[in-house]
């Protein structure tokens, strides 16, 4: 890929966030916590809707990822992508009805040789999520990895 | 704390519908050869979510501040998956005790 693009930033991405998307979410990632699965339950709560699981920004910010992932002056081959790192530090709660808006930047990038001497490249990205109130609701730090010569 | 997490054959399809990542080495297992794998691996995102799910059991999502992992090894359909924790630290293991993330750290809420 063509890391000297470092830097870039790609158009905001919105997301509103639905319940039917935050159980979908949840069962997939074995949750069975009832403020993502239990409509009923989450009526005897101060919040009434359903609350996203934190690592729900997989499925809000991923989509604005997806501008990085196919962006060709970027270059990448995504079969050969690996996910090799990932942070996510939250703010506010992620609720069904949120509109969550996600920018991204490509923070950094550099490349190594492996033990057979083949290149890899290294990109590290960044999101940042906020609600309609302009709330952070989670800054990502993403880690991909592209592998040449496989 | 050690509780074992089975991984369905079908989760990386399951997965892909609920974040929308379909690359098509969760999907398609002569893509995932070619790039140099036994067959279609699970989405990490898939195994974090997992993982964050097991630490937050049945309490309010809030209560997770900032969790951190490096995917070490690909997670296969069919793997039987184990986490050791070390007060905020962890590790994921498969089922023949590879590392499948390593470096893990959460952070709660007070």
């Amino acid at each position: 890929m063509d890391l000297s693009l470092v830097g870039k930033k790609y158009p905001i991405f919105i997301y509103e966030v639905g319940s039917e998307k935050i159980i979908e979410y949840a069962k997939a990632t074995l949750s069975k916590n009832p403020y993502s699965l239990n409509r009923i339950f989450v009526e005897t709560t101060r919040y009434k809707k359903l609350i996203a699981p934190p690592t729900f920004v997989a499925t809000y910010a991923f989509k604005a990822l997806r501008y990085v992932f196919d962006d060709k002056d970027l270059g990448m081959y995504v079969p050969n992508v690996m996910h090799a790192e990932q942070t996510f530090e939250f703010g506010e709660i992620v609720k069904s009805g949120d509109v969550i808006s996600t920018k991204v930047e490509l923070k950094n990038g550099f490349t190594k040789e492996n033990k057979n001497g083949n290149k890899i490249d290294f990109l590290v990205v960044i999101s940042e999520s906020k609600n309609q109130r302009k709330q952070i609701v989670c800054n990502g730090r993403w880690v991909l990895v592209e592998k040449y010569n496989v | 704390m050690s509780k074992k997490i089975k991984i369905n054959e079908y989760l990386p399809f399951y997965y892909g519908g609920a974040s929308g990542d379909f690359n098509q080495i969760h999907i398609d297992d002569n893509i995932a050869k070619k790039s140099g794998f036994k067959g279609i691996i699970l989405q990490g995102l898939c195994t974090m979510g997992i993982i964050s799910n097991y630490f937050l059991e049945d309490k309010n999502p809030k209560v997770i501040k900032k969790i951190k992992v490096r995917f070490s090894k690909p997670v296969y359909p069919n793997d039987e998956l184990r986490i050791e924790v070390n007060q905020n630290k962890f590790t994921v293991l498969n089922q023949f005790d590879d590392e499948v993330i390593s470096k893990g750290e959460i952070t709660f809420n007070e």
